[in-house]
């Protein structure tokens, strides 16, 4: 252990000395959050997911439904029942839920005004939302019964208030980001080890005492030591420059943040070792990195994705990573509902980990 | 640097010299039988043996790609023995190198290390490595370099660095030193600057390995040399007797008048020479017949002599005439030579 704390101690002191390394890991990724968390805010999402309860399962009802989903801006999901669309409106996997009462198609066949007819249920956070679905619902409701005009009068929109967050841009991709530059560094720490091992400085240390499982375990706590750095950090500039605070449980977050640190940091060892040149290796983490950006839900919203790659994204460990930090930190989401993602995280980091203790190096394997 | 280039020589028997046995009652610390290696379908080291006595500095001599390196990282540990024994310190380093690499000081052909850290800091890491609470300072000043214990490594010019990287080397007190090219791109000051820390090491009881392409170095620091060529020893020995042996003939140097331009044949009769660096050198046993046959086919085709000396065979004779390869001669001994 004494072995391993000198290496973690080299390795951390050699981290907090380099300029570079410093900006990438504290400012850069926080720059562009706060840029996009001030400039974007609520424009980002032209394409709405709107949930709609048909239950008046009348033809005009259904017109109105239909109407709806020829929207452009619109994705439209449909629920059976009202109780399921409040719930996604709550745990904001919905912008907002339209609820067709049946008095909808009473109204437009007796030409009175029977009460609410159309509710919108939206957080009022999202009142522009509901602002832009008023003349979409107004258009629909034409086109489902142009002749009736009384039905029209007899429409009244409300938003009814829900348990949902106050939910910015800012606090859809802080999550995110943090995700995605722990994914980063702790990339790049793997290139760092690759130009140490053809540079031969790993060799010099092989000739020590060192054991192999010192040397991975010194890396390791030094790698982790910054991320977490790195979090507390972000959490800060987050608190101070958009009052973002945490919703779920502190403990959860900190569980994943720790299991999606360690996973990288394997990630990143397994980089220095499969990669035959630095070239290479930085050129495998940048695939790594770029695309991921708006794949794993950082910056763009899966919900946003065709279903299929949506589905796709989580066989990346970043998407449950992205996803559990999310639903933990905006929406409150209990340890068990991210038991999935929590299981695929921590599966992909004994197999990671078994495959870096297996091909480990200290030196280039000579030709 | 200069390059030059010989024809074959006569090549001494046998080609595989045998490994001198030592003084009787002298600790053997290196004994290397059969050392066979190869890379792919190259072999790089043929049946290699070699002994090395307690307290003795042996170099390993050969042009680039001879398998010197292979040849020490073999007997550090760091590479697989595939055929033949490797024995250092009385254990086998196929199943012992971990343990034997403790006694060991290794400093390696391209020596690398955290740039970020001070030189204090990886002193201290490295003695830590070892077990050993360092007077850094103290240890820093016995190489010379005490007051840049708060440089960073990257910091360093070449020839601190090289002390260092010996500094950091021995900083286990090891039985057994292996050093690689050491001095390589190292100015002629700095060079001798190692060359004292590395008597003072043996003097001290270290047994020394090391590799150089300066036979002007093997010959000062060396008690005995082998010479690597095709993935075998052709020469190992004493470099004093191995210049009595293999390198008996001297060396004429001809330096002609400077609107002369030396040709590479013809101009000294049926004496067979070569023109290095502009002057004509002459091997020959005869000195004097050769000195008079010379000059008077100079004097003949009117040709002026600018000067005129006679060298005595060196190390370097013999490497040249066994290894028949390329050689760099060192910044010193071109100087010397001009």
């Amino acid at each position: 252990m004494r072995n391993a704390y000198e290496i973690a101690r080299a390795f951390t002191l050699m981290f907090f000395r380099d300029k570079l390394n410093l900006f990438f890991t504290f400012f850069f990724n926080a720059f562009l959050m706060v840029l996009l968390g001030l400039t974007v805010a609520d424009r980002f999402n032209l394409q709405v997911t709107l949930g709609v309860a048909d239950l008046a399962r009348s033809p005009i009802s259904r017109s109105v439904v239909d109407g709806l989903a020829k929207s452009q801006n619109l994705k439209v999901r449909r629920f059976a029942d009202e109780g399921e669309l409040v719930r996604r409106v709550t745990d904001g996997t919905l912008v907002a839920g339209i609820v067709v009462d049946r008095a909808a198609g009473a109204a437009a066949s007796t030409a009175q005004a029977p009460g609410t007819q159309v509710r919108v249920i939206a957080d009022p956070s999202r009142r522009m939302w509901i602002e832009m679905l008023k003349p979409g619902l107004t258009v629909a409701l034409l086109e489902a019964d142009p002749s009736g005009r009384t039905a029209l009068r007899t429409v009244s929109i409300r938003a009814r208030e829900t348990e949902s967050r106050n939910l910015s841009y800012f606090d859809f991709i802080f999550p995110g980001v943090l995700a995605f530059s722990i994914m980063q560094i702790a990339l790049s720490g793997g290139l760092a080890l690759l130009r140490y091992r053809k540079n031969e400085t790993l060799k010099r240390l092989k000739l020590t005492p060192l054991a192999r499982h010192e040397f991975l375990l010194g890396y390791t706590a030094s790698q982790l030591f910054v991320l977490l750095l790195q979090v507390v950090v972000y959490f800060a500039i987050a608190k101070l420059v958009f009052g973002y605070s945490i919703h779920g449980s502190v403990a959860t977050i900190a569980l994943a943040t720790f299991l999606g640190s360690l996973l990288f940091i394997a990630f990143g060892l397994l980089v220095s070792t499969l990669a035959p040149s630095v070239e290479s290796g930085s050129n495998l983490v940048r695939f790594l990195s770029f695309p991921t950006a708006f794949l794993c839900g950082v910056y763009v919203p899966l919900d946003s994705l065709p279903a299929w790659l949506a589905r796709a994204s989580y066989l990346y460990p970043l998407t449950p990573f992205v996803s559990t930090l999310r639903s933990s930190a905006n929406y409150a989401a209990p340890l068990a509902a991210n038991a999935l993602n929590f299981a695929a995280m921590a599966g992909v980091l004994v197999v990671f980990g078994a495959l870096v203790f297996k091909t480990f190096t200290w030196e280039e394997q000579a030709a | 640097m200069l390059t030059l280039k010989f024809p074959p020589r006569t090549r001494p028997a046998p080609a595989s010299a045998p490994a001198p046995a030592g003084e009787p009652g002298e600790e053997t610390v290196i004994r290397v039988d059969g050392l066979r290696k190869s890379y792919g379908a190259r072999q790089v080291l043929k049946g290699v043996s070699l002994r090395l006595q307690a307290g003795k500095i042996l170099g390993v001599l050969g042009s680039n790609g001879a398998g010197k390196t292979t040849l020490l990282e073999t007997m550090e540990g760091l590479r697989r023995i595939e055929h033949g024994t490797v024995e250092v310190l009385g254990h086998d380093m196929r199943k012992d190198h971990k343990r034997v690499q403790r006694s060991l000081g290794i400093q390696l052909q391209k020596t690398a290390m955290f740039r970020n850290l001070t030189v204090a800091q990886t002193l201290r890491m490295y003695g830590r490595l070892y077990g050993r609470a360092l007077d850094v300072p103290a240890s820093l000043e016995r190489f010379g370099i005490g007051e840049h214990g708060g440089k960073l490594l990257q910091q360093l010019s070449g020839g601190m660095f090289q002390r260092f990287s010996l500094c950091l080397a021995t900083l286990n007190d090891p039985r057994i030193l292996f050093l690689d090219e050491p001095t390589t791109g190292l100015d002629p000051y700095a060079r001798r600057m190692l060359w004292d820390i590395i008597r003072r090491l043996q003097a001290g009881g270290t047994s020394i390995v090391i590799t150089t392409h300066y036979l002007d170095e093997a010959e000062a620091l060396c008690d005995e040399v082998a010479i690597l060529h095709g993935g075998e020893f052709v020469a190992y020995g004493r470099p004093r007797d191995m210049v009595e042996r293999l390198g008996a003939q001297k060396t004429l140097v001809i330096e002609l008048d400077e609107s002369v331009e030396p040709r590479e044949a013809g101009m000294l009769g049926a004496l067979d020479y070569r023109v290095v660096d502009g002057q004509l050198h002459v091997l020959t046993d005869e000195v004097h017949a050769a000195l008079r046959q010379a000059l008077g086919a100079l004097e003949a085709a009117d040709v002026r002599v600018a000067n005129l000396s006679i060298r005595a065979p060196s190390l370097e004779d013999v490497f040249i005439r066994l290894t028949s390869t390329h050689i760099e001669t060192t910044p010193t001994a071109a100087a010397a030579r001009r």
